[in-house]
């Protein structure tokens, strides 16, 4: 930690002294990724939730960087963990869709050939994403679309590394049957 | 090791397989709404300071009512660090001056007996 400084940490003091170039430097840093981890998370909802999970968190930097204290984790892994907790939040305040109703939702935009197959495969991934339990879901999301290494995603799931290391063995796992036996059907 | 080497498979089918997602595009709207919100916390938090700083001392900037603090708490810390001696101290004298009467009238009385 000490060789490799936060580097947005000079920016969130700014933000607690009110700087709008900071906030708007930070939030451009970060809001593709974020959005992302919301938007596969939540992948059975509306993408709405997702912007409003993201919006949820920025508010809370905004609200709490005064206090923020340098030093005892990173900026970008606590921002992860209340992006999470927001989708979990808003996970468990719906029951998910299961996987064989998201495979008979109708694209709402068809478009013809390879575009129309690529979207096909596009939403069964996806569906199969959201049919996995949602730590099996946020580590994979974390560890691959996010390219963390295994320590900043088990920090930002507040797990150890072996626990991560499980929860992606399984989802990995159960990736793979699922969409085989989509695959062979 | 068959164990290992089914785990390994399992990693590339995912990295293959979710890397066929398409990326996640950010909205204009979002943005705006989220520096909106940032807007609305620094405006909240600066209208608290300056109702205060109003109530002091209406009209004037805020590094004024901010001054006039902090030179008043200064000055409460200073006397409140320097008055118990003194008190302590009065209040010993008072004590004394009473116990000196005591004596001085009782000897009166033995006097008189």
């Amino acid at each position: 930690m000490g060789t490799n400084p936060d580097p947005d940490a000079e920016l969130v003091l700014r933000i607690g002294r009110g700087d709008r170039a900071a906030a708007e430097t930070l939030m451009r840093r970060h809001l593709p990724k974020l959005l992302t981890l919301a938007r596969r998370m939540l992948a059975a909802r509306a993408p709405a939730e997702a912007e409003d999970a993201v919006q949820e968190a920025f508010l809370r930097v905004w609200q709490h960087a005064g206090r923020w204290k340098p030093g005892k984790a990173r900026f970008e892994t606590w921002l992860y963990r209340v992006v999470l907790n927001q989708c979990y939040d808003r996970l468990r305040k719906k029951p998910m869709a299961d996987l064989a109703a998201a495979e008979e939702t109708p694209d709402p935009s068809p478009s013809p050939g390879a575009v129309l197959e690529a979207a096909e495969r596009a939403s069964t991934v996806e569906a199969a994403l959201a049919s996995l339990p949602e730590r099996q879901r946020a580590a994979l999301v974390l560890c691959h679309f996010e390219e963390n290494t295994n320590i900043v995603a088990a920090e930002a799931m507040g797990i150890s590394v072996e626990a991560l290391e499980s929860l992606l063995a399984r989802g990995r796992r159960s990736l793979r049957t699922m969409l085989s036996a989509l695959r062979d059907a | 090791m068959a164990q290992d080497e089914y785990g390994n498979e399992d990693a590339r089918f995912a990295v293959e397989t979710l890397s066929t997602l398409p990326p996640v595009d950010v909205s204009a709207g979002l943005a705006v709404r989220i520096l909106a919100d940032f807007d609305r916390v620094v405006a909240r938090r600066h209208g608290t300071l300056r109702r205060f700083a109003d109530l002091l001392w209406p009209g004037a900037p805020l590094w004024q009512p901010a001054t006039a603090l902090a030179l008043s708490l200064i000055c409460g810390l200073t006397a409140g660090g320097l008055l118990p001696g003194a008190v302590a101290a009065a209040a010993q004298t008072d004590q004394l001056l009473q116990i000196s009467d005591i004596v001085t009238d009782q000897d009166q009385l033995g006097d008189g007996s």
